[in-house]
């Protein structure tokens, strides 16, 4: 069975003056659907370059990426909005939220984008996810006026109310402490478990690596483990 | 697509209230430059309309019509030629006025015929002499008694002056001649001898007299010549405002009451009139070296004054003047040059002691209403003309200061005299001249030189035959015609004003407010009949006048632009910092699937948002700011502004569309003013997203 995501021979050039630094080596990774994965690793190591190939904000210097069956390497930068805005959800390290905008409005931004439901519906899937992760008292305040885990619930809501085939953390609960950290991969742990969300989400924490049902483990570009 | 609007506008307003200081300097930019756009736009269509409205029922109409080979383009109001511009000529007007009577926009045309000519006054010697021979005429001994004191009077003035002459002239004998010509006026026996032979004397005094006086004034006028009636009745802002208007079919002339003040008034009472608009003004005599001067030339023309004034006028006035400045010393010259040197403290108390006491003895106006001017202009052939015309009125056009030199200042004479003055025949008057031609026998001699010196001295001519073939060489230029001085017909026809030449036609239109629709059906009527005419509007034929209105839309135009120019950069630069600020923020909408465009449209509806409320408020500041203006009025200030305005003020009104185009202008120039950040901003890559901080 072909997996959400697939990584063939995966290799990514920097440009570096007149060099060129090579920041993957023969990337090979297959991620199958549901699956909750921790891409873990020093700093360094090509977490985050291979959160862009799958997240879709960079593509390979060779090799080939097929997220949800359709092949990156060729595709232009609005096919590839597209791509991510439908198949994939995000949430970062340092949350980025719109600070212009409140809670609901954070939330309700892809849908926005994507124009797909109307008022109604909008308004229905976003109020149900802000429930999800328990921030529907806080649904009309801003992000400066929220806690470092209740932004990050703000991120992890705006990254599932598309219902994408795939959601990319990246480094979730570094700026988190560690309770609130391990609040925050329980709840995303939750959602897979109960609604077989695939996760992908890089770290280096060995305490959020113990949580993933599967852990891909890179060093200098290389899949090591 | 509306949600996506909407949620752009909800960033936009966010964006706005969150970059508070950078959107406050941008949004103070553009209310400013949307203020002086509106404020200006509707100050220059108030301008326009006024002028248009001024100009169009004081002097151009609504167009102009005239010689498309002319050498200058027709300039009604002035131009850079003094006066002497060629507009070449219209050499039928009755052609162009029937081609122009069948166009459907066109009401109605008036003959103009643009001319100068200068009339010379007589000095005081003179002006004397005359009134002596009249006194003489009519028997009258006690004025015959005050004039020979008069002239005895001017001649004990002169005498001082001509022992100065004498120390520079080389003439010692023609100076000792003209000596004793001064005493023998002096003397005290001359009333006695003028008594014993009046006409010898007075004859005598003309030759040998009357040239040592100053010289009499020279009075220029700009003439136009047209049918007059039609022109009163078809420019309604002219007024007769001393005697009449000439009647249908008359010669003469009405002055333009600008000419009449400026040239004709008295010089003393021309010179406390300018001099008390420049105190108005708020310049000071004491302070102002140029008015003092001013000052200081006046009182040395105190014999205008005196040389006017009998023996009983000097008794009667001579106390009068003693009280006033409180001297009981000084003679009458004394007097009046201390009484002319006025100060700022006086000058109110002088002006009105010289209307109320001095008045009354001189001549207010060297010109009456009823009078006879010898005009005398150079013909296009260059002969020098002289056209005797009565002058019927002085008019002036409404709203315009009675003084003021700008107000185009022509005097309107009948269309015949013009033709006399600008050297053109009338088809009866080339019959007459043909009449003159065959009654002493002269003949058509051609242009060959040989053949006008055969007919002129050989084949044996008598001399009868020779002076009657000179008055055929005056005959030759067909463009001059005998010596108007001796024409006694003072009346034509309507026929004989429509024939003959003019040098443009004024143009009325049914609509004035469709004028580029008027000109185009006039530019055709006139091509499709063959009339090789240029036809202007009334900003063109106004000449610089119209000329400055569109100066002054040029700088405001230049004013404008480079504002917005200095807008467009500092809000490029504001919104260059904002998009750099904002990186993480737009990497994130990338990275959650914004398209590269949805950025570009986010900045540009930010941008437009300032824009639109800054704009917005631009104009209601404008708006409120008109409205002001147009209840106090803006103050001509000026001879020049007030010609342009119409009047003494402008009232300017408020201008939707100059609203609407000032909202708009400021729309463009933020636009403008976003596309460089807005491309730098689609342009971030949506991986900054997993760089940013928050």
């Amino acid at each position: 069975m072909p997996g959400i995501v697939e990584l063939t021979n995966v290799v990514k050039d920097y440009p570096l003056g007149k060099l060129s630094v090579r920041a993957l080596h023969d990337i090979n990774i297959t991620i199958g659907e549901g699956e909750f994965t921790a891409i873990a690793g020093p700093s360094g190591s090509g977490k985050t370059t291979i959160l862009n190939m799958i997240g879709c904000m960079d593509v390979p210097t060779q090799g080939t990426v097929s997220i949800a069956g359709t092949i990156t390497n060729n595709l232009g930068d609005r096919a590839l909005t597209d791509l991510r805005l439908n198949r994939i959800g995000f949430i970062f390290q340092t949350f980025n939220l719109i600070n212009v905008l409140d809670v609901y409005q954070n939330v309700e931004f892809p849908l926005l984008l994507q124009g797909k439901l109307s008022g109604a519906e909008r308004k229905a899937r976003v109020n149900a996810m802000v429930e999800k992760v328990g921030l529907t008292k806080q649904i009309g305040q801003r992000p400066n006026e929220l806690s470092g885990g209740q932004r990050q619930r703000v991120a992890i809501a705006r990254a599932l109310v598309t219902n994408p085939a795939i959601v990319l953390a990246d480094e979730p609960t570094a700026n988190l402490d560690s309770k609130t950290g391990h609040a925050i991969i329980d709840l995303m742990s939750d959602l897979n478990r109960n609604d077989k969300i695939t996760f992908i989400f890089s770290t280096h924490d060995p305490k959020v690596m113990e949580c993933a049902t599967r852990l891909v483990k890179v060093e200098d570009g290389r899949v090591v483990g | 697509m509306i949600a996506g609007l909407m949620l752009m506008l909800r960033l936009a307003v966010r964006n706005v209230r969150t970059h508070m200081v950078k959107n406050s300097v941008i949004g103070v930019i553009l209310v400013f430059g949307t203020f002086v756009l509106v404020t200006g736009a509707t100050l220059i269509g108030s301008l326009d309309k006024v002028m248009r409205k001024s100009i169009t029922t004081s002097i151009t109409a609504d167009l102009q019509a005239y010689d498309a080979d002319a050498r200058d383009p027709l300039s009604l109001l002035g131009d850079m030629n003094f006066g002497g511009s060629d507009n070449g000529e219209l050499p039928d007007y009755s052609a162009v006025q029937d081609t122009l009577a069948k166009v459907p926009e066109v009401r109605t045309t008036l003959p103009f015929g643009l001319g100068n000519a200068t009339v010379f006054g007589a000095n005081e010697v003179d002006r004397s002499l005359e009134d002596l021979r009249a006194a003489v005429k009519a028997g009258d001994q006690a004025r015959q008694t005050m004039l020979v004191g008069r002239l005895q009077r001017i001649a004990g003035d002169i005498r001082p002056q001509l022992d100065l002459s004498g120390t520079i002239t080389a003439d010692q004998e023609k100076l000792s001649e003209d000596r004793a010509s001064l005493d023998r006026v002096i003397s005290a026996d001359f009333p006695a001898q003028f008594a014993s032979d009046p006409v010898a004397t007075m004859d005598w005094m003309d030759g040998a007299v009357a040239p040592l006086a100053t010289d009499g004034r020279l009075n220029y006028f700009r003439l136009l010549g047209t049918d007059i009636p039609a022109f009163e009745s078809n420019f309604p802002r002219m007024q007769i405002v001393h005697g009449t208007t000439v009647p249908p079919g008359e010669r003469g002339i009405i002055i333009n009451e600008s000419s009449y003040e400026l040239m004709i008034k008295h010089p003393i009472a021309r010179e406390l009139d300018l001099i008390e608009k420049e105190i108005a003004s708020g310049t000071e005599i004491g302070t102002s070296g140029t008015l003092f001067d001013r000052v200081q030339r006046m009182s040395r023309q105190y014999r205008r004054v005196l040389y006017q004034l009998d023996t009983e006028e000097v008794a009667a006035l001579e106390p009068k003047l003693r009280a006033e400045l409180k001297d009981d010393k000084s003679d009458m010259v004394g007097l009046l040059k201390a009484f002319l040197a006025v100060s700022d403290d006086n000058f109110s108390e002088r002006k009105a002691f010289f209307y109320s006491d001095i008045a009354p003895y001189i001549r207010l106006y060297d010109i009456s209403v009823g009078d006879t001017l010898p005009l005398r202009a150079f013909t296009k052939s260059g002969y020098l003309k002289s056209v005797n015309v009565k002058v019927y009125g002085v008019y002036h056009y409404s709203g315009v200061a009675k003084d003021d030199a700008a107000a185009g200042a022509y005097s309107l004479v009948d269309m015949l005299t013009f033709r006399d003055i600008y050297g053109k025949m009338t088809a009866s008057q080339q019959a007459e001249l043909s009449g003159i031609k065959a009654s002493v026998g002269a003949k058509d001699l051609g242009a060959s030189g040989g053949s006008i010196e055969d007919e002129l001295f050989g084949g044996g001519g008598s001399i009868e035959s020779t002076v009657a073939s000179t008055e055929a060489l005056t005959g030759l230029d067909s463009v001059t015609f005998g010596r108007a001085e001796e024409r006694e017909i003072t009346t034509f026809t309507q026929d004989e004003v429509d024939h003959g030449v003019a040098t443009s036609t004024a143009i009325f239109l049914k609509n004035p407010e469709q004028a580029e629709v008027g000109k185009a059906a006039v530019e055709k009527a006139l091509g499709d009949a063959g009339l090789k005419l240029t036809v202007v509007g009334w900003k063109q034929a106004s000449g610089f006048v119209g000329q400055a209105a569109m100066v002054i839309q040029l700088v405001l135009f230049i004013a404008v632009l480079v504002l917005f120019l200095v807008a467009i950069v500092i809000i490029n630069i504001a919104l260059v910092l904002a998009t750099l600020e904002r990186t993480s923020e737009i990497g994130t909408m990338r990275a959650l699937g914004a398209q590269a465009r949805f950025v570009t449209w986010m900045f540009v509806v930010e941008s437009q948002f300032v824009g639109l409320v800054s704009a917005c408020i631009g104009a209601t500041f404008s708006g409120l700011f008109v409205n002001w203006l147009h209840t106090v009025g803006i103050p001509a200030g000026n001879d020049f502004l007030s010609v342009l305005f119409g009047g003494k003020a402008m009232y300017p009104e408020q201008s939707i569309p100059s609203m609407i185009l000032g909202i708009v202008i400021v729309q463009v120039v933020s636009l403008l003013a976003t596309i460089y950040p807005a491309w730098l901003a689609a342009d971030v890559p949506p991986v900054v997203a997993l760089q940013g901080k928050e």
